[in-house]
């Protein structure tokens, strides 16, 4: 008795779980659908609390192109992150639904699911879950309230029942921001680019010509002979962002006593922080014009420039932006270097337009 | 069918769930606690100005160095059970003196409790991790970042700064000193008991002198009018920057 009742109880337990646990439900088994990266990259950290499931990647396509978003039903997340544009707007600022303008430059949405840390230039946002729950109400994005947009996603013929299904809810009114958010982060978690001619030269299977392989060797020091641009210290391979937040000297010492922007010193505190911003990925970064946190910079010429000419002095100015001293040919080489991560199946990839 | 895989680990839990309550008793937490400073002073980043052999003022933006392979040693003096496989120490946020104070720490989960006579740390990324790359690892692992694809190998330090070489009060140059390669890889045993106890915090203390890993006994010191980068394995300076880090890292007391 001593020996089944063992195997009785441990029977029962099974049955308990399995009737209290959703097993079957389709919501709740994740299933790994993210497109893969290169094997250069590092792996993608995926929240316990939502793991990527191919019909929540697509609902949030279908969220993240719909103006139903905001408030005045005109602006959708892509009216400033377009596929074509790597996901940026080509604006230095962009307008949001209440017709107020950005306060900084939208980046490119590039690998944006492998960010180790925070989001945003200054990394004031926690991950892809918070900053959809925070651009509803931003009055310069959305321009909306959550209240507003759960009435219409309820009522959409659509969303509403594939939201409730999707989650297994009881019924439209258990939807909450969170669930919108959840699907919208999968579908940017979806947005991998690692098919350059830089990552097909890397495997061996494209080649480069002259320029652009001198503009590699100027860009990573590969090369004694040839200037060092440094610029491999903070854009580092594979995503050509070590995620770190520095001062590449973008504000002039006028503007670091005037500038309303502080870039990090505003979500740490740190006095040497100011004017610090996350070092961004150079992937597509010929599609994503114009450049830096407030977008003032035009052209990758302009950037490049910028480097060569040592940009703005200040105490925290990284050691690793000083004068360069390029030639018209290193410069120009450079560029096209910067060409060569450009990824036509990323942006053309059928799975990231306009539903 | 699936559902039956899903219920293996179950099974596996609840079958050991026993013997796991025994083992939970002999393990703890170790706290590996690093401060910096630059001879006398503590080490903080942009704010302060630390005197150098030459006359030259030195301004530090970053210091950072990869610990390794670390091993509690036994009472007989064999390696005993290691404690980590690698570790990231930065400096890079140290603004005030209060944070240089409160240091970078390191904790180490599931430590086996005991006596032990000392403790050796791996300082840079031993040679089997050394060989990894990091798309082995994930975004938040320490070795997913600092690879240098020209010598294949991580940078195990950072030592990054301004210095004024010519009084002008410029700081006029830029000093950045990368060192990896596996010639670079040092490894240093404490000898020290160590006693690690379960249910109290346990911490270990160790300092590093930064001054220290630029200048050596003799006097002989990485000259920043002569030399502002080193970005290589091979370069004497490196393998000296090295060489001293085994004497500029010590257990607090
Ligand atoms: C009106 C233009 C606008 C709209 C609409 C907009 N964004 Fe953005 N987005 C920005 C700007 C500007 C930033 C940079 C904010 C900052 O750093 O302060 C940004 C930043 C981001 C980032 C952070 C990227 C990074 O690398 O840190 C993500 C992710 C993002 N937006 C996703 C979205 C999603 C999802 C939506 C729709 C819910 C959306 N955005 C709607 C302009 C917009
Ligand atoms: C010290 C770190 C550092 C170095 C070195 C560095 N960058 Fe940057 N880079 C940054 C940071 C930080 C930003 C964003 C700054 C801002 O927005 O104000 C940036 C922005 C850029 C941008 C704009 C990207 C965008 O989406 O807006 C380009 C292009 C760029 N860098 C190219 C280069 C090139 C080419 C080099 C070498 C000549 C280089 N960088 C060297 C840190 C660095």
């Amino acid at each position: 008795m001593m020996r089944y009742g063992r195997w009785i109880g441990m029977g029962l337990l099974l049955l308990v779980l399995v009737l209290v646990l959703p097993w079957g439900d389709p919501a709740v088994v994740p299933v790994t659908a993210l497109p893969e990266g290169p094997t250069s990259f590092p792996g993608m950290l995926v929240p316990a609390h939502n793991q990527t499931h191919p019909e929540a990647i697509a609902l949030g396509r279908k969220l993240f192109f719909d103006t139903i978003l905001s408030n005045d039903g005109k602006v959708s997340c892509s009216t400033c992150h377009d596929p074509g544009r790597a996901f940026s707007d080509g604006l230095p600022h962009s307008t949001g639904a209440g017709g107020l303008e950005t306060r900084r430059h939208a980046p490119a949405l590039v690998n944006v699911g492998y960010v180790p840390g925070e989001l945003f230039w200054d990394g004031s946002v926690g991950s892809l879950e918070e900053q959809v729950v925070r651009s509803i109400e931003d009055p310069t994005e959305m321009a909306s309230d959550w209240t507003t947009v759960i009435r219409k996603l309820r009522e959409h013929p659509e969303y509403g029942p594939a939201l409730v299904n999707l989650f297994a809810l009881r019924d439209g009114s258990h939807l909450r921001p969170m669930h919108v958010a959840q699907v919208i982060a999968q579908f940017e978690r979806s947005l991998v680019s690692g098919h350059s001619r830089y990552d097909q030269y890397r495997a061996g299977i494209a080649a480069l010509n002259e320029a652009e392989l001198r503009g590699l060797a100027i860009f990573f020091d590969f090369e004694d002979e040839l200037p060092d641009a440094e610029c491999n210290h903070c854009h580092t391979d594979p995503f050509f962002t070590d995620f770190q937040f520095v001062n590449n000297g973008i504000q002039s010492p006028d503007q670091w006593k005037n500038n309303p922007d502080g870039g990090r010193v505003e979500v740490t505190g740190k006095p040497f922080d100011r004017g610090k911003f996350r070092v961004p990925t150079l992937r597509n970064v010929a599609l994503t014009a114009p450049y830096m946190h407030d977008g003032s910079k035009a052209t990758l010429m302009e950037v490049i420039e910028h480097y060569n000419s040592g940009g703005h002095p200040a105490i925290n100015s990284s050691v690793n932006v000083r004068p360069l001293g390029l030639t018209e040919r290193d410069k120009s080489d450079l560029l096209a270097f910067l060409h060569t991560l450009t990824d036509s199946t990323f942006i053309h990839n059928p799975d990231f337009q306009r539903p | 069918m699936k559902k039956i895989f899903l219920f293996l680990p179950l099974l596996w839990i609840l079958a050991f769930s026993a013997c796991q309550q025994d083992k939970e008793a002999s393990l703890t937490d170790l706290t590996l606690n690093f401060t910096a400073d630059f001879a006398e002073d503590p080490l903080v980043m942009y704010g302060r100005t630390y005197a150098y052999p030459n006359s030259t003022d030195f301004r530090l933006q970053l210091f950072q160095f990869y610990i390794s392979d670390v091993y509690l040693i036994k009472s007989d003096g064999t390696a005993g059970p290691k404690v980590l496989d690698v570790a990231l120490v930065s400096f890079g946020g140290v603004q005030s003196e209060s944070e240089a104070a409160q240091g970078v720490s390191v904790v180490l989960k599931d430590v086996p409790v005991g006596q032990y006579s000392g403790i050796r740390l791996g300082l840079g990324v031993d040679p089997v991790l050394n060989k990894t790359q990091p798309g082995d690892y994930r975004v938040d692992h320490p070795l997913s970042t600092n690879y240098w694809l020209m010598s294949n190998s991580y940078v195990f330090s950072k030592i990054e700064g301004n210095a004024d070489t010519d009084g002008s009060g410029n700081f006029n140059a830029e000093v950045t000193l990368h060192v990896g390669g596996d010639n670079n890889y040092r490894e240093k045993t404490f000898p020290q008991p160590i006693e690690l106890r379960a249910g109290q915090p346990n911490s270990l203390g160790f300092s590093v002198d930064l001054r220290r890993m630029l200048v050596d006994d003799t006097g002989k010191f990485l000259n920043f009018a002569m030399m502002t980068q080193i970005h290589s394995d091979q370069s004497p300076w490196a393998v000296f920057i090295s060489d001293n880090f085994m004497e500029a890292i010590s257990m607090r007391k």
